[in-house]
């Protein structure tokens, strides 16, 4: 016996044009259903809808939301059995449970599947403290004959909520006592928000006379705020009642009914009404087992309703799903076999706890939102032979089946990643990794703590034990982390003065964009499990729970050296990363001009920029010149940027230091950096704009510093800030200070580098202001790290970049020092280095508000012969060594 | 020509208000989009092609309408729980705009 499918559309998926990414869970590997007898046809009462075929949409939106490895196969077996052309279907199982750890994903596997078959998708209960009977038939309160009533009382608590007049106390108090659960109040900020779930009022009483109890308390309620309030009641008002209805299971079988055809879960069964799920059992039976074809039983308004087997449409499906009672959160009832007394063994299916493949697949779906690792693991020879591919499928699965009102709203984010995403895989990877391994710090029994000395106390490890690292934490810390937090300045740059003035411009710089937000994802997620990790592990009422505070330093340090061998967070001194893995920041951090054609056009928009703002000022002096063309490539276009730029190779300039000039025929210039003072300063932005290009960059690094210094009479040679200052020290490190002009004021400018070491290349920090943003991403990506003193983390980011270098060095605290008597060279009054003695370079160099430049390098376009002071290194300070 | 360009404009709003959108959760696969309020807010409520729930039951019936696929829901209209609640009481899947 076949089912009647003439309503419905059979969509094959499986095929060759609809691949399927399964899992063998016992060799471990990953493959798909794409052969010509391997697709699995899947009835849908879905029609083709705004141009879209069904199938196109059904086979993207099940790629879209598939499972994690672990779940593959039960989808496939789900799939399976609701194919007539694959099982037989007289003898077939109309049901099927799904019992596991929370947040692998079961339910939702069913639910995605369900409204693939269903426009509607599926009837859904969640079981928790529901008596099972329900689903046959419901207890419910009808208050459709207060809509005006109910309306009007949410118009009022949304103004309360939006900070009106809003409800009275009393008329809250009252809906609160009546409503139970249905009453909604939520913090939000430093409001609490107000809102009333009417759908979701329970009917809680066993007896007629409870339930008329609870229905008279709510009509009173009701009844009572619209007086307190003035609201009009409607004469009818008082018909509020309390009536039954089929529940789901009828209704799903039901051809009269609205809900004819629609798959039912049954979601946490075994949090159900103890002692109510037997109810169930000859149903079950009858879904399950051809023998008992039929079942009755009575529905709403105390009819009855025969279930038939052979009646059953083929969109009918009923699931469960459930926890297994170890995770203490199940009854006893699910601990058992659920065996009917018919002696009918149902279909229960054991999903595994989620493994290191599942926390990948989850986070690489949540960054990309198509399961980017099962498709690539799907076909991997394929794709590492033809690495653009995977970007190509992945975006085709993203936008496939969507209309073009839906593409819009596909996160502009998901897009990039999905154009990286072998990144996306290997970030997604050794988070995985992370968060395997922090399963084992909150299991007090692994591994980790076997042999060891942690000694945790009863209480800690109780407390550890309590915390699920499941996969829904994972996608909520991914989703926390992207919140960008507001930068905070150093104190020496804050003015309160400006708060209450008009800057026009006040607000717009406070708005965060799209390139920023991305910029710096990757550090923010690391910093962001690195305070989670400190949260959670360190609680901050440890001590009313009795653990000891060195303890969860312990632990906090062995999650923390965890984290940094997945990749976050700096490994403890003498440890090396472990092949092939990589920092999350870099990983994640998103920088799109790391595309060379993205950089040469961010810097022609900068050099046409610079050449607008040159010709309005000579308009001003001769308005009888034209005015430019409103396009940039008019101007400049990218082509000539990447000429000029490979054109500088054969420029001789005589000290080597280049700007970017405003003719767009000649986009480079040669520029000098001396202590001659008197000609023209080269702008800060035109000279970084330089700066910030590999090509020219090399040339200018050497020209910024005077070896000249060196010769000196008054100079000692071997002293090794002198060295520093000379960017002559074998330690490879050097740092100066410029003059360059910014908004027609001149501006000191530092700048330290570290010459390559090992496998680490050169690395240039230039400190400065407030900086064009377009500049700060041109700068750091041409590798130079830009910090802006302003930062209250400024001198840390310089600081750090010096000790990632020092980090093994025996000398490391000298060579500091001489770093920053080599500062103090250009830098502060004769006299005063002691007030500066034992702050880091980091410090100095983030001083510029009060450490005044005394003796710096002027940036300038055609030296003049006036002669600017020396500097200061006859007083080459001796606390430096 | 100067026509043209307005028309350009308005048909890249919708888009340049999407950009300011941000990922921040996803319930039951409805992915949730956090929305600053002012213009982009504006932008997003007159889109023909999103409805606007401001209470809770318009939440929920555009939450079941199978022809709706992206809801705005406005500031303080209700919180995050009862979002929650709704959207995983019912299983289609909606693209929610959440203003803050």
């Amino acid at each position: 016996m076949k089912p009647d499918t003439t309503k419905y559309r059979k969509i094959v998926i499986g095929a060759e044009a609809t691949p399927l990414p399964v899992w063998d869970p016992q060799l471990g590997t990953t493959g798909a259903l794409a052969g010509p007898l391997s697709g699995i046809a899947l009835h849908t009462l879905r029609q083709d809808k705004d141009g879209i075929p069904a199938a196109d949409y059904i086979y993207a939106e099940l790629m879209r939301n598939l499972p994690s490895r672990s779940m593959l196969p039960h989808l496939l077996h789900e799939l399976m059995e609701r194919d007539p052309n694959r099982v037989d279907w007289e003898k077939h199982s109309f049901l099927c449970g799904y019992m596991g750890p929370p947040s692998i994903g079961k339910s939702f596997m069913i639910k995605t599947i369900d409204r693939l078959a269903h426009p509607r998708g599926c009837l859904y209960l969640n079981c928790k403290d529901i008596d099972m009977g329900t689903i046959f038939c419901e207890t419910v309160f009808d208050t459709s004959a207060a809509n005006r009533e109910k309306a009007a009382i949410d118009a009022r608590i949304l103004q309360g909520n939006q900070g009106g007049k809003g409800l009275g106390p009393d008329s809250l108090s009252m809906l609160r006592n009546a409503l139970g659960e249905a009453f909604v109040e939520e913090k939000r900020g430093d409001k609490t928000l107000v809102s009333i779930d009417w759908n979701g009022i329970q009917v809680k009483g066993n007896t007629p006379e409870e339930q008329n109890y609870q229905k008279q308390v709510i009509r009173e309620a009701i009844s009572q705020v619209c007086t307190n309030e003035g609201i009009v009641m409607a004469a009818e008002m008082g018909q509020i009642g309390i009536t039954t209805r089929d529940g789901i299971a009828i209704r799903a079988a039901d051809p009269k009914s609205a809900d004819f055809g629609r798959p039912v879960l049954l979601d946490e069964i075994n949090r159900a009404k103890p002692g109510t799920l037997q109810k169930l059992y000859e149903f079950f039976a009858m879904l399950s087992d051809p023998k008992v074809d039929r079942f009755t039983v009575t529905g709403g308004e105390n009819k009855p309703f025969t279930f038939r087997r052979e009646d059953l449409p083929v969109s009918y499906r009923m699931n469960f799903t459930g926890n297994p009672a170890t995770r203490a959160m199940g009854s006893a009832d699910m601990d058992r076999p659920l065996i009917s007394r018919f002696g009918v063994e149902l279909d229960i299916r054991t999903v595994p706890d989620p493994a290191l493949h599942d926390y990948a697949d989850r986070m690489a779906q949540t960054l990309t939102g198509v399961p980017l690792t099962q498709i690539y693991y799907a076909a991997r020879p394929y794709f590492d032979a033809h690495p653009e591919k995977l970007a190509e499928t992945a975006r085709a699965f993203r936008l496939a089946g969507l209309t073009e009102e839906q593409k819009k709203d596909v996160p502009a984010e998901e897009l990039l990643n999905i154009a990286q995403p072998l990144k996306i895989i290997k970030l997604s990877e050794q988070l995985a990794e992370f968060f395997a391994s922090l399963k084992n710090v909150f299991n007090p029994e692994s591994q980790l703590y076997r042999g060891s000395n942690f000694g945790l106390s009863q209480e800690y490890e109780s407390y550890l034990q309590g915390v699920e690292i499941d996969l829904r934490l994972v996608s909520k810390l991914l989703e926390k982390a992207s919140v960008v937090t507001p930068r905070v300045l150093q104190p020496d740059v804050v003015d309160f003065n400006s708060a209450f003035s008009n800057a026009a411009d006040k607000k717009s710089a406070n708005e965060v964009e799209f390139d920023d937000r991305l910029a710096d994802r990757g550090k923010r997620l690391e910093s962001y499990l690195q305070q989670w990790m400190h949260q959670v592990l360190v609680p901050a009422d440890a001590q009313t729970r009795n653990i000891r505070p060195e303890e969860c330093q312990k632990v906090l340090r062995l999650a923390r050296t965890l984290a940094a061998h997945c990749g976050i967070g700096d490994l403890q001194l003498k440890e090396s990363p472990r092949g092939g893995i990589e920092r999350i920041a870099k990983l994640y951090d998103y920088d799109r001009l790391e595309n060379p054609e993205e950089q040469h056009k961010l810097l022609r928009d900068l050099m046409v920029d610079a050449v607008r703002k040159n010709h309005e000022e000579l308009r001003k002096k001769d308005p009888t010149i034209q005015p430019l063309p409103a396009s940039a490539d008019a101007i400049l276009t990218v082509d000539e940027v990447k000429k000029a730029l490979a054109a500088t190779t054969g420029i001789s300039a005589p000290h080597g230091v280049m700007a970017a000039g405003t003719d767009p025929a000649n986009p480079f210039v040669a520029v000098k950096a001396s202590e001659e003072g008197g000609a023209s300063l080269v702008t800060r932005d035109a000279f970084l704009t330089a700066l910030a290009m590999p090509e020219l960059r090399e040339k200018t690094v050497q020209g910024l510093w005077d070896k000249a210094l060196l010769k000196l009479p008054h100079i000692e040679p071997s002293d090794e800030a002198v060295q520093i200052a000379a960017n002559a020290s074998p330690t490879g490190f050097a740092v100066t200070t410029v003059t360059v002009l910014n908004q027609d004021r001149e501006e000191p400018m530092h700048i330290l580098r570290a010459a390559p070491q090992g496998d680490k290349p050169e690395s240039l920090v230039v400190v400065s202001g407030n900086l064009d943003k377009r500049l700060q991403a041109l700068l750091k990506s041409g590798g130079v790290t830009y910090v802006d003193f302003n930062d209250i983390d400024s001198a840390r980011t310089v600081n750090a970049v010096v000790n990632d270098r020092l980090a093994d060095n025996p000398l490391q605290d000298r060579i500091r020092r001489n770093i920053a008597a080599a500062v103090l060279m250009r830098n502060g009054a004769a006299g005063d280095e002691a007030q500066h003695l034992g702050k880091s370079p980091g410090e100095l160099l983030t001083n510029l508000k009060s450490l005044e430049a005394s003796a710096p390098l002027r940036i300038t376009a055609d030296p003049a012969p006036t002669r600017h002071p020396k500097p200061r290194s006859s007083r080459n300070p001796k606390h430096g060594r | 020509m100067q026509q043209n360009a307005s028309i350009a404009a308005a048909d890249l709003l919708p888009v340049a208000a999407r950009l300011k959108a941000q990922k921040i959760a996803s319930i039951e696969g409805s992915p949730v989009f956090a929305i600053p309020g002012g213009w982009v807010a504006d932008i997003l409520r007159a889109d023909p092609a999103i409805v606007t729930a401001d209470t809770p039951s318009a939440f929920e019936t555009a939450v079941q309408d199978p022809e709706v696929a992206t809801i705005f829901v406005s500031r303080d209209t209700f919180g995050w729980r009862l979002m929650e609640r709704i959207l995983t009481r019912n299983s289609l899947v909606k693209t929610i705009f959440w203003e803050e």
